[in-house]
C-alpha cells in the first residue's frame, strides 16, 4: 500500500511513460514504409492515362497480356523519331505473324503541337498496328517521369526542339520493363530481346 | 595521292551502284558535292532531314554557311548527338567546315534541317536549293526526294541492318 501522498506520482510518471512509448510507436510506424522504401527496386513504367490517335482513352491496362513496345518523340523532330518510328515498323514487319502478338506505342512529348489528328496522320507513314498516344502537359509527364523519360524544351529561334530519351522501351505482359532498344541498335539484337518475351 | 584516288573512286563507285536512286553530283571552285537529297518526311510534318555529301579538293579550308531549298521556309544546318539515350538536336551558326582534302558527310548526326515546309513532298521530285560557301561562293544543286529507307542504300549511313 502506497502513502497517500505518492500516489498522483506514481500515477504521473506512468502517463509519461506511456505517452513516449506511444511517441515511439508511432514514430516507428510513421518511418517503417520510408525505411522499407530504400529497398524497393526502381520501378520503370506503371499506370497512365493517354489518350490514342483514335481519340480514344487509354491506360497502362490498354498493353496489358502483351508484350508492349514504348517510343518516346514528338512529330516536329526530322531525324531521331521517324529513323526510329522506321526501326520500329522493321521490327514488326520482320515478326511476320508475331508481330500481332505485340503492341506498339509512340508518345509524343510535345503535347502543345502533337494534336491526336496530326499524330494519326503522322503514322500513316509507319506501320498501321503503332498507337499514337498524346495528353495534357500533365498527363505526358507523369507517364515520363513513370517511365524515366527525359525530356526538355529548347528554344531554337521562334521554334522549339526537344531533348529525348530515344531509346526504345521493351515491356513484358505484366507491364514490367524487360529491356531497353538503343537508337539505331542492331535490329538482330533489337529483335531477340523482343522474341524473348513471346 | 594513291589512296586518296582510290577511296574518290570507291565513293563515286558506291554511288553509281546499280540498282541505287539516281545519283548526282555539283562542283563549285575546288568543292563537290555529292547526291543532295531529302528525306521524304512522315505525313502531316512540316519538318524534314537533308543529306549530302562534300568533298574538298582544294589546299584551303571552307565552310558551308547556309542553305535554301524552294519548298522550306527556311533550313539550318543541324547536329544531333545521342548521348547515354537521349538525343539532343543544335543549331550549327557557324555551318560546317570543310577541311582542305576531306570529305564531308552531312548524313545522319549532322544534317540539314528544312523548317516551315509549304507542302508535302513526293517520292522522286527534285527540288531547287543553294549552298553557300565562305570561299567557294553559292551553288545551285537539285535535292532528289527519297525515303526514309533509302538511307540504308548510301554512303555513309550508320544503321546497321540483317542481310
Amino acid at each position: 500500500m502506497l502513502p497517500r501522498t505518492r500516489a498522483p506520482v506514481v500515477a504521473l510518471a506512468a502517463a509519461v511513460l506511456g505517452l513516449i512509448g506511444l511517441l515511439g510507436l508511432s514514430l516507428w510506424l510513421g518511418l517503417k514504409p520510408l525505411l522499407q522504401d530504400q529497398h524497393l527496386p526502381v520501378i520503370i513504367g506503371g499506370p497512365f492515362s493517354l489518350t490514342n490517335h483514335r481519340g480514344e482513352r487509354i491506360t497502362e491496362k490498354t498493353f496489358l497480356g502483351k508484350p508492349t513496345l514504348y517510343f518516346f518523340g514528338f512529330t516536329h523532330c526530322p531525324e531521331v523519331c521517324p529513323t526510329s518510328l522506321m526501326e520500329m515498323t522493321g521490327l514488326l514487319k520482320e515478326l511476320g505473324p508475331d508481330a500481332n502478338r505485340i503492341n506498339a506505342v509512340f508518345v509524343s512529348l510535345d503535347p502543345e503541337r502533337d494534336t491526336k489528328t496530326l499524330i494519326a496522320t503522322y503514322l500513316e507513314s509507319f506501320d498501321s498496328r503503332i498507337v499514337g498516344a498524346t495528353g495534357s502537359a500533365e498527363e505526358i509527364a507523369d507517364i515520363a517521369r513513370k517511365f524515366r523519360v527525359y525530356y526538355r524544351k529548347v528554344e531554337e529561334g521562334e521554334n522549339y526542339t526537344i531533348d529525348h530519351t530515344a531509346t526504345i522501351y521493351v515491356m513484358d505482359r505484366e507491364g514490367g520493363l524487360a529491356a531497353l532498344i538503343d537508337y539505331k541498335e542492331d535490329q538482330a539484337s533489337a529483335l531477340r530481346k523482343i522474341k524473348r518475351l513471346l | 595521292m594513291f589512296a586518296k584516288t582510290f577511296w574518290t573512286a570507291f565513293i563515286v563507285a558506291l554511288i553509281h551502284l546499280p540498282g541505287g536512286a539516281y545519283a548526282h553530283d555539283y562542283r563549285v571552285g575546288d568543292l563537290i558535292v555529292y547526291h543532295p537529297w531529302v528525306v521524304q518526311p512522315p505525313n502531316g510534318t512540316s519538318v524534314a532531314s537533308g543529306l549530302l555529301t562534300i568533298e574538298n579538293t582544294g589546299k584551303i579550308s571552307d565552310r558551308l554557311v547556309s542553305v535554301a531549298i524552294e519548298v522550306a521556309g527556311k533550313v539550318e544546318i543541324h547536329s544531333t548527338v545521342v548521348s547515354e539515350g537521349v538525343a539532343a538536336m543544335r543549331t550549327l551558326k557557324e555551318g560546317v567546315e570543310i577541311p582542305a582534302g576531306a570529305s564531308v558527310e552531312l548524313h545522319g548526326s549532322r544534317h540539314l534541317m528544312l523548317m516551315e515546309l509549304k507542302r508535302p513532298l513526293l517520292l522522286d521530285e527534285t527540288l531547287q536549293g543553294t549552298l553557300t560557301f565562305e570561299k567557294a561562293g553559292t551553288l545551285q544543286v537539285e535535292f532528289l526526294v527519297e525515303s526514309l529507307s533509302m538511307k540504308n542504300s548510301h554512303p555513309g549511313h550508320r544503321l546497321k541492318k540483317t542481310p
